[in-house]
């Protein structure tokens, strides 16, 4: 059998080793002097077999040899550079790709484009055009048309019929509902994005004159929050004008709420001491400040490309002081309780750093009775307190 | 069932009429006047729900009776039956 590695071979190895100082090197010098052809990893692996150390090959190195590392780049920085920035002016991706090929004189397609588009986050735009010339192929041969024309109705849903009003891009404009198209049409108005229209005798195919109702959202709302949607006994038109009723008491309420009427009061007012809720803890405290927020609340928007909008309503904070320090932080209503018999309790506050006593006059006589005391002067602590309050209470004429 | 329906119709477009002719500052004077169009419209709905519940009760029994009398005639039907079957025999 004959022997890759001879002993001849060897030694020139372990001579070798320290004479280069890259294995690639090394490799090069002995195929050259042996007449073969081994590879890198031959010679690994006999350097481990018989415990030669030869130095290490180095990338640098290999990249002098190896043409993959070392070949010239399709996508260069200057080429992604310049497709970046034809998205300015190009709208579709095989104008952008037209263009690139002329410029850099390439033949790059559009699959080349998708994948560099994906790779480095281009964001290019879509090939609409190639895009819509397949879309209408496949519909001709599905509907036999391309494009409906204006006054085309089409069914959304279960039970929305609608009309082609115009051949706008925005697909918002170019359909419109036909209760809110013929409703236009009978009565000559344009109606506006609040407006709605109801079936008066429930059957949505009856676009009868007398059958269609203009009216607000709130209108259909309220019948929906108020499940008067489907009443039997009573029929849609006075349900409609009840809710018609309920929404001009809502305005009206609202307007004054803002301009600052009748209900514009805070819950509580300074002062006043309330029941603090924290899940299921309470604490007391007292309202040092009422503080306004005007919200704009019930935020809404016009269909897809309107402006948000929203009533602007008042809500009510408050900076309570509870049982330590000082507090800056503001405290909702909601969280906040009455306490409706605080008559009936003697509230008395005692500041915790300073064991000094309140401005109640009952509790400053108290506090005066201990210190002249001589048998009291030397409590202190929880028994000081103790003392102290049941003193209070004593002059209050409070029992528990 | 028609008169309370009537009464809802013609009370909500009195109230309406009314709402509309007071203005902002009338109503700031006057509160009371929104007060009550809230309580009205509070009371017609309890009566609407009312009439609505009537109505379902009285459908129900209507069913109620259609089903028993469904049974009745399903069991005399049973029985006819069995006597052709009793008469074949």
């Amino acid at each position: 059998m004959r022997k890759f590695w001879t002993e001849e071979k060897l030694e020139w190895l372990i001579e070798s080793s320290n004479l280069y100082k890259d294995r690639r090197e090394i490799l090069i010098q002995f195929n050259q002097r042996f007449c073969t052809n081994y590879t890198l990893r031959q010679l690994s692996l006999a350097s481990n077999e018989h415990k030669i150390s030869l130095p290490r090959a180095s990338i640098q190195k290999y990249k002098r040899y190896n043409t993959w590392l070392t070949r010239e780049k399709t996508w260069t920085k200057e080429k992604l550079a310049w497709l970046l920035s034809s998205k300015d002016t190009y709208d579709d991706r095989e104008d952008i790709l037209n263009a690139f090929n002329k410029k850099f004189t390439m033949k790059a397609t559009l699959k080349d484009l998708k994948a560099i588009n994906s790779k480095y986050r281009l964001a290019l735009p879509k090939a609409n055009r190639l895009i819509q010339k397949s879309l209408e192929a496949s519909w001709i041969s599905s509907r036999g048309f391309t494009e409906r024309e204006i006054g085309d109705e089409i069914s959304w849903g279960n039970s929305q019929v609608c009309v082609k009003v115009s051949h706008s891009k925005v697909k918002s404009e170019r359909y419109m509902l036909k209760a809110r198209y013929l409703y236009q049409i009978y009565h000559n108005i344009k109606l506006s994005t609040k407006d709605c229209i109801i079936f008066l005798d429930g059957d949505t195919n009856n676009f009868s004159k007398d059958n269609l109702y203009k009216s607000s959202r709130f209108v259909i709302g309220t019948m929906v929050g108020h499940k008067l949607n489907n009443t039997k006994s009573i029929d849609k038109e006075t349900v409609i004008k009840y809710c018609e009723w309920k929404e001009k008491i809502f305005n009206l309420t609202c307007n004054i709420e803002i301009k600052g009427g009748i209900n514009m009061k805070a819950k509580f007012k300074e002062g006043e001491v309330v029941l603090y809720q924290n899940g299921t803890t309470f604490e007391l405290g007292i309202v040092k400040e009422v503080v306004e927020r005007i919200v704009k609340q019930h935020l809404r928007q016009d269909g897809l490309y309107g402006k948000p909008t929203g009533e602007d309503t008042i809500q009510f904070c408050y900076r309570v002081w509870y049982h330590t320090g000082d507090t800056s932080a503001l405290t909702d209503e909601r969280n906040l309780h009455e306490i409706k018999n605080a008559y009936a309790f003697l509230v008395m506050r005692r500041k915790a750093d300073t064991s000094s006593i309140n401005e109640t006059p009952a509790r400053q006589l108290a506090a005066s009775i201990i210190d002249d005391t001589p048998q009291l002067t030397e409590l202190e602590g929880e028994s000081y307190y103790e003392c102290e309050d049941a003193l209070t209470e004593l002059i209050n004429e409070f029992k528990i | 069932m028609l008169k309370i329906s009537q009464m809802v119709y013609e009370t909500s477009i009195k109230e309406i009429e009314k709402l509309d002719a007071l203005t902002i500052q009338e109503i700031e004077r006057h509160p009371l006047l929104l007060k009550t169009s809230q309580l009205k419209n509070s009371h017609v709905l309890a009566l609407i729900k009312q009439q609505e519940i009537d109505y379902k009760e009285k459908d129900l029994d209507l069913r109620t009776t259609m089903y028993d009398l469904r049974q009745e005639r399903n069991g005399i039907m049973k029985q006819n039956i069995k006597l052709q079957e009793q008469k074949l025999k």
